[in-house]
């Protein structure tokens, strides 16, 4: 696992340093509000789309399957790729907000920590959204059907805004209490889509999508 | 310990398009096996079913005394060394960052073995992939599978499109592994003169049939290239004749010695002229 996981490093190397920079760049102008954040938040989600991009132009599949590896480490490698990524952007979010107050004088560290955690378990939903995907459909397709389903949902949610006038209102809950909540469906959702994801692979090695 | 490093038995994938049907094949510890054939016969497809990465219509393969299906088959991989015939690697990974990769992929990787390989291949350890021949990237897919002590080599094409000089080294230093104990090597190939050159055995696909699969030297003591006219191949036996070309002048046949009378003048016949009049003497 170990192996696989340098290797996919190795390759994100360039542009994951590129774009951690940025996200502390964004994170420290106070005009952007949660844009840094979102952004260090979606360079996490879009490492595991360049590494299988990569992979399959090598055909590294074909090749890792002959190593010593089961078909769920190969899987679960890239989520780790994710996972990790998701842990940096946090970092940068907690830094870039640091570095802010430094200069302003003042940060709210609760809402810095709530957010970052609020964003990385939303995170989480994406990959577990968007990995089964592209093991399905390969990273060009893959990429196109990831992107059709957030835009399909956040055009669902314009919609509902359309019809109703505005979304139904949520009973006010204490912070804490919505990010376990969330973190259980999003570890939910992660059991499953890695479930399918291994699914697609494994057909996908027999040539099922070719 | 048993007497092969593979054995197989009635082996069958279909494809749309494709199957490998029945196939039946030994690869004894101490020897090399070429596993030749054209483009598209099987090569690959009994490759990867041998790794067991696909899945297989029927048959069983065992591989170094262990069932390929068994879960002790994923520990056994740390023994067998792959070579694939294409770039496996990301193009911008180097030398130095695949043996980081393959140090965190095998128990048993010995990265003094990886540098020695590394530096008799005269490999840089900076350049990245992209950058690198067709002899280079294979050169070190064979460092990669030589670093961790392994006692199976699989090679597929692992000689395919590289020159004289670089090909030569790297039959011999598959054949120094082969020569150590318990050690095997099957390679597959279509450049028959590397077959001839190193291998023990010699096994033939054809359209994902195995049409034979003969200890090297017998095969070339086996069969010979009879010269002479339509007329006297008329009074050769008919099961002699495996495969015959039809010149202006005469005829050219592959045959076997022993339903040859004593007094014919056959000549010997490299394994190439064996696979090729096999595969046109369907034809006949």
């Amino acid at each position: 696992m170990i192996g696989l996981l340098k290797k996919d490093l190795y390759v994100a190397d360039k542009s994951g340093r590129l774009l951690l920079v940025l996200a502390l760049i964004f994170s420290m102008i106070p005009t952007m509000g949660a844009f840094g954040s979102t952004y260090a938040m979606m360079m996490a989600v879009m490492m595991p789309l360049t590494s299988i991009a990569y992979d399959e132009r090598c055909k590294w599949d074909r090749y890792a399957a002959m190593l010593p590896y089961r078909i769920g480490q190969l899987v679960w490698s890239k989520y780790l790729l994710s996972y990790l990524y998701t842990l940096l952007g946090g970092s940068i979010i907690v830094l870039g907000a640091f570095l802010r107050g430094m200069t302003t004088g003042a940060v709210d560290w609760k809402e810095t920590a709530e957010m970052s955690v609020l964003l990385a378990v939303v995170m989480l939903f994406i990959t577990a959204l968007g990995l089964p995907m592209l093991y399905r459909f390969g990273s060009e397709k893959g990429r196109l059907a990831m992107f059709l389903c957030m835009g399909g949902g956040v055009g669902a949610a314009m919609g509902l805004m359309g019809i109703f006038g505005e979304l139904p209102k949520m009973p006010e809950l204490p912070m804490p209490l919505v990010i376990a909540g969330v973190a259980v469906l999003a570890a939910g959702a992660t059991w499953l889509s890695f479930r399918l994801s291994v699914h697609f692979y494994r057909k996908r090695q027999n040539g099922a999508y070719n | 310990m048993e007497s092969n490093a593979i054995e197989i038995r009635s082996l069958c994938k279909h494809y749309k398009g494709f199957s490998l049907d029945d196939l039946n094949l030994d690869l004894p510890y101490g020897c090399v096996l070429g596993l030749v054939g054209e483009n598209g016969a099987g090569k690959s497809t009994t490759i990867r079913l041998i790794m067991d990465t696909l899945e297989r219509d029927g048959g069983t393969v065992s591989v170094l005394g262990t069932d390929n299906r068994s879960k002790e088959f994923l520990d056994l991989k740390e023994d067998i060394g792959v070579v694939l015939d294409e770039t496996f690697v990301p193009e911008v990974i180097n030398a130095k960052q695949m043996g980081k990769i393959m140090a965190g992929t095998y128990k048993n990787w010995d990265q003094a073995v990886y540098d020695g390989w590394i530096r008799r291949f005269e490999l840089p350890l900076d350049k990245k992939f992209k950058d690198y021949s067709r002899g280079m990237t294979m050169k070190l897919g064979i460092a990669a599978a030589l670093s961790h002590h392994p006692r199976l080599l699989l090679l597929d094409e692992a000689t395919g499109g590289l020159d004289p000089m670089v090909r030569e080294e790297l039959l011999e230093v598959f054949a120094d592994f082969a020569a150590e104990e318990g050690h095997a090597v099957l390679l597959s190939s279509h450049i028959v003169s590397d077959l001839e050159r190193i291998c023990d055995y010699i096994a033939f696909l054809h359209k994902g049939r195995l049409v034979l699969c003969e200890e090297k030297d017998l095969l070339l003591d086996k069969y010979g290239i009879l010269k002479c006219s339509k007329e006297q191949l008329a009074n050769i036996p008919e099961e002699a004749i495996h495969g015959r070309r039809v010149g202006t002048y005469g005829v050219e046949a592959l045959v076997e010695r022993e339903f040859m009378p004593r007094d014919a003048v056959v000549d010997r016949a490299s394994l190439e002229d064996i696979i090729l009049y096999m595969v046109k003497g369907e034809q006949k």
